[in-house]
């Protein structure tokens, strides 16, 4: 699915990773790892192509990554702020050619926690507290339903029901031939979950 | 839980449909957003009935058409300088970027919702400044006149699209947005007032009219195919 081969990149002279190399293959879990400011959000970047200026390859299986690739981060939940919940998620489903029906969007929220007072018809987002919009966030990225998932830290901001939600979703979409790279500093995500770790911070 | 995608890319038509219905939707969801540029233009133009009480009637067809077009071009500031502003928002942008989208099509679905709200802009002050001049409102619905006026609306789109684009991320956006802008504009604005007023002196097609739409239309030509050919691309 992704091959990263020989991968360097710093700011400046200052090189934050160098020579890095690793795989995603269907079924895999790839965890970055590092310490504060080694590059782990910057990698991700890297990978989904918002941040130039590296060296080495990033190949992925298909021309055009963007069709089968989801990217979540910590502060970019991709939501458009004076819009429903239901509203952001048609619009976003919509620009990957998925027609869902309103229902099975609300079915979604619900699974998530978003029910009741939170999926009244004009009830902004921005109204949402910053775990409500992480959930928010994390239901796309289960409709979305993409081969290849680069999230970076994704239990930012989520309760322990939500943590275990979306690590049942994680082994799920593992289990179906789906490809991980995460950025985590929280263990709860990886407990019981085969993965490789790519360590940062020894450039 | 299938992981099967056979195409999940849309067509280039359609993605600009959904932009552009997105684009609507938060401008419906934060009306401030649609009322801004039109009480901008209606102030505009009182503060030009004011300045300019009386008039010789001879210029007073040109007059209306400039004063027409200053509002609109300065309402339109106000539309642009919003242009990307839901983008910005939780790095909506990033996402778009990421998304199986092609770049002209956003960048056309963000023409197309400038071109809305300038045509709402448009025909408010179209009528308010007709009104102000004791102008006939029957002028204002002649197709030729609405043509030319979308002509103009289609160079004004296309340019400050463009440069919002380009200025998406840079520091002095406020600063730089304006100075590209006004100089770049002239020809569009001076263009489309000129062949306007031709058409309203005179009510026929003559070669002065035909000489300023030509060069409307160029730079027209010019300003789309830019933005569609610089739009913002992922990497």
């Amino acid at each position: 699915m992704l091959d990263v081969t020989d991968l360097t990149f710093g700011f400046g002279k200052r090189p934050l990773f160098k020579g890095l190399c690793f795989s995603v293959t269907p079924g895999q879990l790839i965890r970055v790892d590092g310490h504060n400011g080694a590059g782990k959000s910057t990698l991700i970047s890297i990978i989904c192509g918002l941040m130039s200026g590296h060296t080495g390859s990033i190949r992925f299986a298909d021309d055009d990554f963007r069709k089968w690739t989801s990217w979540v981060a910590p502060d970019a939940n991709g939501l458009f702020p004076t819009l429903s919940a239901v509203a952001n998620l048609e619009f976003w489903l919509r620009l990957r050619n998925q027609h869902t029906s309103t229902d099975v969007l609300r079915d979604c929220l619900n699974g998530w926690g978003i029910s009741g007072d939170w999926l009244q018809v004009g009830l902004p987002v921005s109204k949402f507290s910053t775990g409500m919009k992480r959930r928010l966030a994390l239901a796309r990225l289960q409709l979305e339903n993409s081969k290849l998932w680069l999230i970076d830290e994704p239990l930012f901001g989520l309760d322990e029901r939500a943590c275990l939600k979306f690590k049942n979703h994680v082994m799920e979409h593992l289990q179906a031939g789906g490809g991980v790279v995460v950025v985590t500093h929280d263990a709860r995500l990886l407990d019981g979950i085969k993965h490789q770790t790519v360590f940062l911070g020894g450039a | 839980m299938a992981l099967n995608h056979p195409e999940r890319k849309i067509s280039w038509f359609d993605t600009v449909a959904t932009l552009l219905r997105q684009s609507l939707r938060v401008d419906l969801s934060y009306p401030e957003r649609l009322i801004t540029p039109l009480f901008f233009a209606a102030i505009v133009l009182l503060l030009f009935s004011f300045a300019i009480p009386e008039q010789d009637p001879s210029i007073q067809p040109r007059m209306v058409i400039a004063q027409t077009q200053l509002a609109i071009f300065f309402a339109l500031q106000l539309t642009f300088s919003r242009a990307f502003e839901s983008e910005r928002s939780d790095r909506v942008f990033e996402h778009l970027r990421l998304a199986p989208i092609d770049a002209s099509a956003f960048t056309m679905g963000k023409i197309l919702h400038v071109l809305v709200i300038g045509s709402l802009t448009m025909i408010c002050t179209s009528v308010l400044s007709t009104i102000l001049q004791g102008q006939d409102l029957a002028v204002i619905t002649d197709p030729i006149f609405v043509g030319a006026s979308i002509l103009a609306l289609v160079g004004l789109a296309g340019l400050g699209v463009l440069l919002a684009a380009i200025t998406l991320r840079a520091d002095g956006q406020a600063i730089l947005f304006p100075l590209l802008y006004f100089p770049l504009s002239v020809p569009v604005l001076l263009s489309s007032t000129e062949a306007l007023a031709a058409w309203m002196e005179r009510r026929v097609w003559t070669d002065s009219m035909r000489s300023w739409s030509t060069i409307l239309i160029a730079f027209d030509a010019i300003y789309l195919t830019l933005a569609v050919l610089l739009s913002p691309e992922s990497e």
